[in-house]
């Protein structure tokens, strides 16, 4: 059940990453931009999972290597389709 | 019954998976990213070694191009460009150049300019712009994505311009079967246009010309029809593959949320709204995401 307190918390998560895509979509065609922009939104999300943990006080190595990995993933995801377009 | 006790594993919260489904594990997520990674350097590979099969069909006839810039300037309350044949000579031997030496730029690697084809076409510009555009499927793309930069923007609805000359060009390009779209505007010295005062855009190299090699594939310009070709484009089938992945993935993560909330399970782990959160924008990331590069 979700909490005004938790709100938030999850709310700069999800402002940052509702401005990424916005950002994303506005460097249409600017390739470069458009990776760093996922390279940043990932990195940022892998720190405010952990920032987030440490905070409720559960941060353990494997909640930080879950973050980390959602976030390689995102990236490959990206950087990949972006190396064929 | 191995094969649903694999599945079982895969996707549902088990015993045999620590009651999360396997491929929401972070193990699982790293092989993922690895083989979407392995897809996308085959499908590359694939693309050179097969381009028969694993390619961009494009379906761009140069009076598309023409028709459609001229829709835009109209929609801007501009004069329609005119073809011209020098400038579309010079598109396609700009268009070859970046074939045969294998350049997408719009200086060459031994510097020779744009406007150098301009001239050696015989058009004798007072004004001279050029966009280029790739591996684009039709000409309504391009266009829109010339629109969308803003200096392709100011080239396609430049006051400055009379006419135009294209070229669509297809070949090897960097190892991948590429269609090249390039787009000449110009306005020959001695016509008054609506801007009086500015000069072209660059000065014209004074290198001599380097040699054209004619290894165009294939080659269309005014006049000709549309080639359509049945080919898979490796973006898209790598859009299709890495969406149904990162859609699964959100399925599981909505699933695995409501299984911890209904069997209040307790374990320390990730929050699912923020997996959800992330994994939402690589998937709207994903859908906006069209093929093509401008330059």
């Amino acid at each position: 059940m979700f909490t005004k307190k938790h709100w938030l918390h999850y709310l700069p998560l999800f402002v940052f990453l509702s401005i990424g895509f916005v950002i994303f979509w506005y460097f249409s065609y600017n390739r470069l931009v458009q990776f760093y922009l996922v390279l940043v939104a990932s990195i940022y999300y892998f720190c405010w999972g952990v920032v987030h943990h440490w905070i409720h006080k559960d941060l353990t190595i494997e909640v930080a290597i879950e973050y980390f990995a959602y976030a390689v993933f995102g990236i490959s995801v990206v950087f990949s389709i972006l190396n064929l377009v | 019954m191995q094969f649903i006790a694999t599945l079982k594993h895969l996707f549902i919260p088990h015993h045999t998976n620590n009651q999360k489904a396997k491929l929401l594990h972070s193990s699982s997520l790293m092989v993922l990213s690895l083989l979407l990674i392995l897809f996308q350097f085959g499908l590359k590979l694939g693309s050179g070694v097969m381009p028969q099969i694993l390619g961009y069909a494009a379906n761009i006839s140069v009076e598309e191009v023409v028709r459609l810039t001229n829709e835009k300037r109209a929609e801007n309350g501009l004069s329609p460009l005119s073809m011209n044949q020098q400038l579309v000579s010079g598109a396609t031997a700009k268009g070859a150049d970046m074939l045969a030496r294998d350049y997408w730029a719009h200086v060459a690697p031994d510097g020779t300019q744009p406007w150098k084809f301009f001239t050696d076409a015989g058009y004798k510009y007072r004004y001279a712009g050029e966009n280029l555009a790739r591996d684009f499927t039709n000409a309504g793309s391009a266009v829109e994505a010339w629109m969308a930069s803003p200096s392709h923007r100011e080239n396609l609805l430049s006051s400055k311009y009379s006419e135009i000359g294209i070229a669509v060009v297809e070949g090897d390009l960097a190892g991948a079967d590429t269609t090249v779209i390039v787009q000449f505007f110009g306005t020959k010295q001695g016509v008054a246009t609506g801007v009086q005062t500015a000069s072209a855009k660059t000065a014209v190299a004074e290198a001599p010309a380097p040699e054209v090699k004619p290894v165009l594939q294939y080659e269309k310009t005014a006049g000709d029809l549309t080639a359509v070709t049945a080919r898979i484009s490796p973006f898209s089938l790598f859009k299709g593959v890495s969406m149904g992945i990162v859609e699964l993935l959100i399925v599981l993560v909505i699933a695995d949320a409501l299984y911890v909330s209904i069997k209040g399970v307790s374990r320390v782990a990730g929050r699912s709204f923020a997996h959800l959160s992330f994994m939402g924008m690589i998937l709207a990331i994903l859908l906006i995401l069209k093929s093509g590069q401008i330059l």
